[in-house]
Formats: structure tokens, sequence, C-alpha cells
């Protein structure tokens, strides 16, 4: 409300002051235009940060980029083509007036409006305040947000009055620079907008606490594209406008064709940017549901009720361990069929993953459920004795992992990066070529143990000679000795032989 | 002071012509005929080395508990020879920092007996009189080989004993005499408890004086029948130009000594190698991945992995498969390298004395011969880690079998043909060049007279 109130101030001000100065300099022109710019970009703030807005902002990331998005890229620049400053030196008492005149063109002031400066300065908030704490505190803070809209505002004015130059201007630019000034600022818009788009899990906790995991997720890939294509938009056509001020001004064929072609280069950027990003931005599942996400990502291989196909097989009768494993350890879901899956990021979040697997092993492969195993800290010497019965002959006695196998199972892998849990999965499911191990094999304690060993031979050093060479072997080794020592020699020997004189003999 | 005990000395031995002599000898100054002193050196690393070993290391059987540095493995019943192989690498001062270096010299010490060979055989500096020091150095390389094996087989840990049990096999395999040579060789059915002492006594004493009395043989050939040189301006087959061996030559040799113990000692330090606490002791029904022997070994491994399953019967006899790729393949191979001298004499009657070196191009035929032969056992040496190089390639490793089994065939000839045709050019080339070197006389008029030098 108190932000509704200051625009409406603000608007009223401007139109005091415009009589004001029409009053004090009867010869000087104000154009029309130029009012109902500010008039428009007070509107505008005033629109956005009215209470129901804001409301909008708080329950959804997407709607909040809008406001950001609105404040400073729509408003800022609107608001100074009212030439505010201009109108604030000319009201202002001769005295106070000289002073602030002088101000904004010593030292720090200069300094500040200058435009790498400002370029930074903007850049550089917008950066922060959404890879930090600071946007959630603002969140979860009334005043912490009023801040920092006032700071998006103070300098969303800073970056674009190096653009926007009517007026007073503290540091007057050419119409070339101005467009290389924008033109930068497109891609970090773009990266901005990237980046919240990729990313994997939610940022902020109070629009997880607001609309749980997978919305939020969802929300926040919209609030990307908002900034990606919006802003990206946004920043295109203030590039345009000066690309056309700049032609009108000059008046001059060679001004207008530089303008064009430039305009023209930067469209074909965007325009294969956009597309681009709306055909990204379209899939995201507004549920990220277990029933959705069997449906978008497993179904296409695996069918529509696990009965497999002729790209995978099929998921009945798997038990609730093999299909836990196979998603936490990001094997699944798989990129290219009939390729070995290997240990990478999980697709989905844990949460995501408990209740897949629940879906698949309940719904679709209907095994009894028997849960995931639990592991206990175990006794690493009873492990050691058992993973060199049990596991090295394939995984290796440092767990580098090694070839095996026919089809294309071809390799059994680095236990470097498995987790005590995934190593005690993988011995009950039996991923793979790998044999299944039950409980008539190995007991629970039994895995207990193996896992314990497992996570000391990686997590500790049992490396103490040095470089492991990823613990291959002689064969690793046969390599080092001829490029290091034999190489080492070599070209030590032809040094040497350099410093030689000749001598006959006989 | 120093003269008088010298002069004292020269009185009693006379020697003061003969080393005066000595210190003036001339050597080459090419960079390839000090490959050879760098075995001398890493001999010398090993030897210091390895007596730091032995007084650690005991090769006994009995089974004891084992207590010490490696807390995986403490309270774990193991051979006694397993447990001070880890005590010396975790308990005692230095010991582990001794055992790499130790260790990283050896595959060093092979290599580079191989270059030397190398340029031995593709300069031609075996030929007259030189026969009986190829040979020597041979049978030096099979020694080394020998001892490089029994020598990783020594700490009876798992990787080892694997070794070990392939090494019996291959004994089994000769016909008739097999199982009672294994049977003499290793003490015993497999695994003796004899086996482990009898490596150690080969390794410390029996193989180190053998290669010790060889190389004594081989240096002092070298130094009777002085050395070769490269066919250089200056350099005939009657005289030796290079750098005397003091001061020059042996400060040059100081200096590649200093290199060998930097690179190994290097090596030594910031690298680990053999890890056998992490491989465990030796049990028979234990197994591991990847195992590789040692590289030089590389090759018998892989002609064992990718040779052919013919299993015969012969009046009663068996020959099991391990005995084409393991024990006639690296006969014929030493063979032919022990025979060489007389093989080429043989094809080229040329049974004069040879002092410079040859260039490919003045021996086609040997220098293709020569590259033939490398890249068979290069090829062999790859294909003994084909699971190394199927595990990081995703590549099936039985893919990778059948493409050696091609390999092994193709690329020595394709090597041996294209080695053939450059040596060619070679010698076209180096008949041009020869052909355009001329003295120029000054006349007495005042004109030249252009004399053109074979």
């Amino acid at each position: 409300m108190i932000a509704v109130i200051a625009a409406l101030l603000a608007a009223g001000w401007y139109a005091w002051a415009s009589q004001q100065y029409h009053r004090r300099f009867p010869a000087k022109r104000v154009l029309k235009m130029q009012a109902v710019a500010y008039y428009c970009g007070c509107a505008v703030l005033a629109i956005v940060l009215s209470p129901s807005f804001d409301g909008l902002a708080d329950e959804s990331f997407a709607w909040h980029m809008v406001q950001h998005v609105a404040i400073a890229l729509v408003a800022a620049p609107l608001l100074l083509m009212g030439a505010p400053l201009l109108y604030l030196l000319g009201t202002l008492p001769r005295n106070a007036a000289r002073i602030l005149a002088k101000a904004l063109n010593a030292q720090p002031l200069s300094t500040l409006f200058s435009p790498v400066c400002a370029w930074l300065c903007f850049v550089a908030f917008l950066w922060i305040s959404h890879f930090s704490g600071l946007y959630n505190a603002a969140l979860d803070n009334e005043w912490i947000h009023a801040a920092e809209h006032a700071a998006y505002v103070g300098l969303a004015l800073l970056f674009w009055s190096a653009v926007v130059q009517t007026g007073f201007v503290p540091h007057p630019l050419g119409y070339g620079t101005r467009m290389l000034y924008i033109f930068l600022a497109i891609p970090q818009g773009a990266f901005l907008g990237v980046a919240l788009f990729m990313t994997r899990a939610p940022l902020y906790a109070h629009y997880v606490a607001a609309n749980g995991m997978t919305a939020a997720l969802a929300d926040q890939h919209n609030a990307g594209a908002v900034m990606w294509v919006g802003g990206g938009l946004l920043f295109f056509g203030s590039f345009m406008l000066t690309a056309a001020t700049w032609a009108a001004r000059e008046r001059s064929r060679a001004a207008i064709g530089a303008a064009i072609r430039a305009a023209s280069l930067i469209l074909c950027v965007l325009a294969l940017r956009a597309p681009a990003a709306a055909a990204i931005a379209l899939p995201v599942p507004e549920l990220r549901q277990p029933a959705t996400l069997y449906a978008t990502q497993c179904a296409s291989c695996h069918g529509a009720l696990g009965q497999g196909s002729n790209l995978a097989p099929s998921l009945i009768g798997v038990p609730e361990v093999y299909v836990h494993f196979m998603l936490d350890t990001g094997r699944m879901p798989a990129q290219v069929p009939y390729v070995q899956v290997v240990h990478t990021k999980p697709s989905f979040t844990p949460h995501e993953i408990d209740q897949l697997t629940a879906y698949i092993a309940g719904t679709l492969s209907k095994t009894s459920p028997r849960g995931l195993p639990v592991v206990a800290p175990g006794n690493v010497d009873r492990g050691r004795e058992l993973f060199s019965i049990n596991c090295q002959q394939c995984h290796g006695a440092g767990g580098a992992g090694e070839a095996i196998g026919y089809g294309y199972q071809r390799v059994a892998p680095s236990l470097r990066e498995a987790t005590p849990m995934e190593v005690a999965e993988a011995i009950r499911s039996g991923p793979g070529v790998m044999p299944r191990f039950g409980d008539k094999v190995l007991t629970d304690r039994d895995v207990d143990d193996i896992a314990q060993y497992v996570h000391v031979l990686t997590t500790q050093d049992t490396n103490p000679g040095g470089i492991s060479l990823s613990n291959i072997g002689a064969a690793a080794e046969g390599l080092v000795a001829w490029v290091f020592g034999v190489g080492f020699l070599v070209i030590l020997l032809r040094r040497l032989s350099l410093a030689g004189g000749t001598l006959d003999e006989h | 002071m120093i003269e008088r005990v010298v002069g004292w000395l020269d009185d009693r031995l006379g020697g003061a012509p003969f080393v005066q002599h000595a210190l003036r000898k001339v050597f080459p100054d090419h960079w390839s005929f000090m490959l050879g002193e760098i075995n001398v050196y890493c001999f010398v690393v090993l030897v210091a080395t390895g007596t730091f070993l032995a007084l650690f290391f005991d090769p006994a059987a009995t089974k004891v508990v084992y207590h010490g540095g490696y807390r995986l493995l403490d309270g774990v019943v193991v051979s006694t020879a397993y447990a001070s192989a880890l005590h010396l690498s975790f308990d005692v001062n230095a010991g582990l920092l001794m055992r790499q270096i130790h260790h990283w010299t050896a595959l060093i010490f092979v290599a580079c007996i191989i270059l030397h060979m190398a340029r031995v055989f593709f300069t031609g500096a075996f030929r007259r009189p030189r026969e009986l020091t190829w040979a020597i150095g041979v049978g030096l390389l099979a020694l080394a080989i020998f001892e490089g094996f029994a020598g990783y087989s020594l700490p009876d840990d798992l990787l080892s004993g694997i070794g070990l049990r392939i090494a019996h096999a291959i004994v089994l395999s000769v016909p008739v005499i097999g199982t009672w040579a294994a049977f003499l060789a290793f003490g015993g059915a497999f695994p003796s408890p004899a086996t482990d002492s009898r490596l150690f006594i080969a390794h410390v004493f029996i193989v180190p004086a053998a290669l010790a009395t060889l190389m004594g043989l081989h240096l002092a050939l070298v130094w009777h029948q002085k050395h070769t040189q490269m066919r250089l301006p200056g350099r005939t087959e009657e005289n030796v130009v290079g750098s005397p061996l003091t001061p020059n030559y042996s400060l040059r040799s100081f200096a590649l000594g200093a290199g060998v113990l930097a690179i190994t000692s290097a090596l030594g330090a910031g690298v680990q190698i053999n890890p056998i606490w992490m491989y465990g002791p030796y049990e028979a029904w234990k197994a591991l991945s990847p195992a590789q022997p040692d590289w030089y070994m590389g090759w018998l491994e892989g002609a064992l992995r990718i040779g052919p399953p013919w299993e015969l019967h012969l009046a009663g006899h068996t020959i099991p498969p391990p005995f084409w790729p393991a024990v006639l393949m690296p006969s014929v191979v030493f063979l032919i390298a022990f025979l060489w001298p007389w093989i080429e004499m043989s094809i080229t009657r040329d049974g004069r004395e040879h002092n410079l070196c040859d260039g490919p191009g003045d021996a086609p035929a040997r220098f293709a011969a020569g590259v033939a032969l490398l890249t068979f056992l290069i090829v062999l040496t790859f294909a003994g880690s084909d699971d190394v190089q199927a595990r990081y390639s995703y590549v099936s490793v039985y893919a990778l079998v059948a493409v050696y089994r091609v390999l092994i065939f193709v690329l020595p000839a394709l090597a041996g043909i294209v080695a053939y045709v450059i040596a060619l050019q070679l010698r076209r080339h180096g008949v041009e060049r020869q052909a355009k070197r001329v003295h120029l006389y000054r006349e007495r008029a005042g004109g030249f007279e252009e004399e053109v030098v074979p």
C-alpha cells in the first residue's frame, strides 16, 4: 500500500513540478509525450506494487518475476522519459539546485552514474537477489521485501539513466554506445532466465512451503521463462527504440542502415532463441505426481502398464529395491536404450523417487512389499573378508570397476560413488548382470559389513603410497613408467648429449 | 698425500699406464648411446633399495595373525611373507618409499633395456665383432624380466598369487615334462609353501648375481671392442669420435645417474604402485580384477588372452592351450632375438667387421623386420590389458579380443611394409645427399675444381 501511495505522490509531484518549470522557463518546450510516459511509469508501479498483485507474487514465483521485470524494465525507463531530474533541478531553489547539479557532476555521484558502474550495479543486484538468501529473506519479511523493491526501482533508474537521456543528463552517451550498453545486458538477462529455467530443485523455501516441491519447481521454471523471453523482448524493444531515435535524429541513411543492420542481427538471435525457450517451457508438467511421472518419464519404454517393450524389459515382478536403486542412482530414466546405464545425478527429488518407487512396485510390478534395506553400521574386518570373496572379482580390490559380461551390460561399475544404501540395494536386487544375493547367501549383517567396508575403502585414505592411478593397477603403472619415467630420462639424455665436445682416438 | 698413496699403489700394481689410458677413453656423443648406461644406474638403485627391503622381508609361508599399520587387515591370518611385506610398508620408516622406488625402478629398468636393445638392433651394432655382446644382452633382458616377475610375486598378495598360478599353469602345459617341471620348480602341488622362499633366493641372490656377472661381461666387451658410432663426417671404421671419459663424459654420466635417482625417487614418493594391502592375502579361492602383470609381462598375458584354444592329444600326451602362446611363442621370439646376428649374417653373407652404425636406409629389410617384431610385441602387450580398455571405453571385452586377434596379424605386417617403404625412401634420399658432397680445389691459375666426395 505504501508503494502505491508513493507512486501516486510521485505522479502528483511531477504534475506540480512540470507546471512550476513551465512558469519559470516559459521559453522551454515541454513535450506532452514525456509527461504521458512518466504517468504510465507511475501507473505501472502502482499496479505491480498494489496489495492484490503482491498477493499473487507471494504465491507464485512466476508472478513475482513479472512484478520485478515490470519494475525494472518497464516502469523505470518510462519514469526517466519524463525527465524527472530536470524538473527536480528546475523547481528547487536556485542555490539548492546548483549544489545538487554540482554534486551530480562531481566525483562520487558521477562515478556512480557512469555507464560501466551503473550497468554492473544493476546486473550484480539482479543476480545476487535471485541466487542468495536475500530473496528468501525478502519473502518472509515485509520490510526487507519493501527495501528490495526500492532497490530494484533505484538501481533500474540508475541503469536506464545511461539509455534514456532526456532532460538533465549526468553522463551524456552517444547512440551507438547506448545500443551496445543494452545489447550487453541481453545475454546476462537470458542467462539468468536460463539458469532458473534449468534448475533441478526449488531455490526458495517460501514457495516450497506454499505450493509443495513439484509445483514450486514448475513455477520456478515458468519464472525463468518470464525472465528469459519477457526480459529479452523488453531489452530488445528498448534497443530498437534507441536505434529508431538515433535514425530519426541523424536523418542520415548511413545511421539508419547501421541501426537496421544491428537490430536485425539481434532480432535473428532472439528469433532463434524465443521459440526454443517456448518449446522447452511448454512440456513442463504442472503436476509431478507419480502416475504422471511414470507416464511421461518411464512409460515410453516400459509400457503404460509396465509390461515392457522392445526397448526395455517388463517391470512386472521387479522388486521395490531394484526400482529404488535404479532411480536413486540416476540410472533410470535411461537416455538411450541398449546402452549400459551408469551412475549419474538422479532425475527426481528424493521425495519423488520414493513416490515413484511405491507407485511402480505397488501398482505395476505387484511384488510383495518387502521394503528397502535398512543399513546399519557394520564390522569393517568382516566386510573386507566378505568383499574379497563376493565382490572384488568384478568390482576390483580397490573398487575401480572392471569389464565383464555380455551384451550391453559390459562393465561392473566403480564403487567410488556408491553410498552404503546403494551398495545394500545393489546386493539385494542384483542390477544388470550382477547376481542377486538373497538373505540365505548374505545375511542383513553381512550386507551391513560389506557396505561399511566399501564406505571405508572409498572414503578413507587407503592409498598411502601417493597418487592412486584410480586403482587400475599394473596397466596404469606401466603407462606411467613409460611416459614419465622413460620419457623424462630420454629428454634428459638428449639435453646431456648437447653438452659434449669431440675428440679423436687412434 | 694423495700422490703418495697413488704412487704406493702404482708401485705394487703397476696400473698407471692402464688407468691413464682408461681415463682418456673416448665415448660417442649421440644421446642414444647412453640408453644402456641408464640400466647400470637402475641396477644400482635396485640393489640399494632391494638390500633395504631384504632386511625386513621374510618369505616364510607359515601363518601368522597380522597386527600392524594397515587397520583393515588387523587380526587376519596371513602368511609370514605377506605380513612382513605389510610390516615393511606400514611400520618401517621409509619402507613404503623404498618398496615403491624399487618397483618403479624395475619398470623403468626393463623399459630402458628394450630401448637400448632397439637402438643396437636398428643401427646394426650387433654385427661382427659384437655378436657376443648382443647375445649376452638378450640374456640380460630375459633375466631382468624373470627377476621382475619373481620380485612382484614375493609379497604373497592376491594379485601375485594369481600371477604365480598362471606361471604354474604355463609350466604344466609343457608337453611330457610339464608336470615334473612344475613339481620341481614350485616345490610340490600348487600352492606350495616352498615356492616363496625359492623365489626369494632367486630374486635376491641367484638372478642378481647372474645379472651382475653378465653385465660386467657385457661392459668388458664394450670396453675392449670400443663403441660403434653414427655414420657422420670424420667418423670411420678405424676411429672413435666423441668425448673423453674424464672430465667430459664422466660428468655427463654422473648427471644421468642423478637423473635416474631423481625420477625413480619422485615416482616412488608420489605415485602409488602395487598396493598389496588392498589386494589382500592370496587365497586360492579368491580372485580380483583388473588383474594385470607388470608391463614387461604384458606381452605374455596378452598372448594368453588372445591365444588360440587348441588342445592336442599326441601319443598319449596332451598339449594344452597355454602351450602355444605362453611357451612356444616366447621361446621363438627369444630364439630369434638371440640368434639374430647369425641369422642376418647368413642372409647377407656379410662377415666383415662393422664399427659404423647403419641407418634405416642402409638395411631396409632389417629395419622392416625389427619394426614388425616390435609391433607384434606391442600389440600383444596392449591385448594384455584389454579388460581395462573395455572398462573405460565401454566396448565389449569380447569384441576387443576379436579385434586384437585380427590386429596381431595385420598390424605387424602393415608396420613392416610401411617401414620398408620408408627405409627405401631414406636410402634414395641418403644417396642423393651423399652425391652432392663435394670438395672444391683452387687451381694455380685461380680457377676452381670440383671433386665429389664418396
